[in-house]
């Protein structure tokens, strides 16, 4: 699942390391959220739009898979 | 204080008891040194439980490091590669205590293996009902 979490991040101005103690996770889970390696839990989701002030749309971009459609 | 957290320092008195059984119980040299064994592992786990609980209260990096949901989730995903690895070494284990005239020794690890998928299926159940 793409995302803008760093497009978002490097607009406030902010490192990894700031805004992983802001959501209160590691460091590297936010490295491996922002390079698509892990997808976050629907709670980090609402803490990761809530810091920003944005929708889960607007931050998290689902595209449905080319095997997964009817 | 949660009650949980209260029950690790009975261990404590626990292990105390074990070790006291195995130097004044008069009881063979095997179960001394079973008894002794079970002491010592009882204080390890009590001490290294109420050090993790302490940590998380206190400590927010270790309390990141723990709970953070990627690393709970490379610690599931590890456990149950470890499980199946332990798995396969246990039962190359009981072969080689066939090897070697060890029967008792190897039933006893094939007795494990057998029981650990029903294990896995009883606590899936139960996880099932809270989940």
């Amino acid at each position: 699942m793409k995302n803008r979490l760093e497009e978002l991040r490097r607009a406030r101005g902010i490192n990894q390391e700031e805004l992983a103690r802001a959501l209160e996770v590691s460091r590297q889970t936010i490295g491996s959220l922002e390079n698509g390696r892990y997808n976050p839990s629907i709670l980090l989701a609402f803490r990761i739009a809530r810091y920003f002030g944005l929708p889960i749309e607007e931050i998290f971009i689902y595209e449905e898979e080319s095997g997964d459609e009817a | 204080m949660k009650r949980n957290q209260k029950l690790w320092y009975l261990g404590y008195p626990a292990a105390a008891i074990l070790a006291a059984a195995a130097v004044w119980g008069g009881v063979p040299e095997a179960v001394r040194l079973a008894l002794g064994v079970a002491a010592a592992a009882l204080v390890g786990v009590c001490h290294t439980s109420l050090l993790h609980e302490k940590m998380l209260r206190t400590d927010p990096d270790y309390r990141v490091a723990v709970l953070d949901e990627r690393n709970l989730a490379l610690r599931e995903k590890a456990g149950n590669i470890a499980n199946a690895a332990n798995l396969a070494l246990m039962g190359i284990a009981a072969v080689v205590f066939l090897g070697l005239g060890y029967t008792v020794p190897a039933l006893v690890v094939w007795g494990l293996i057998t029981v650990n998928p029903l294990i896995l299926i009883g606590i899936s159940s139960l996880l099932e009902k809270r989940m």
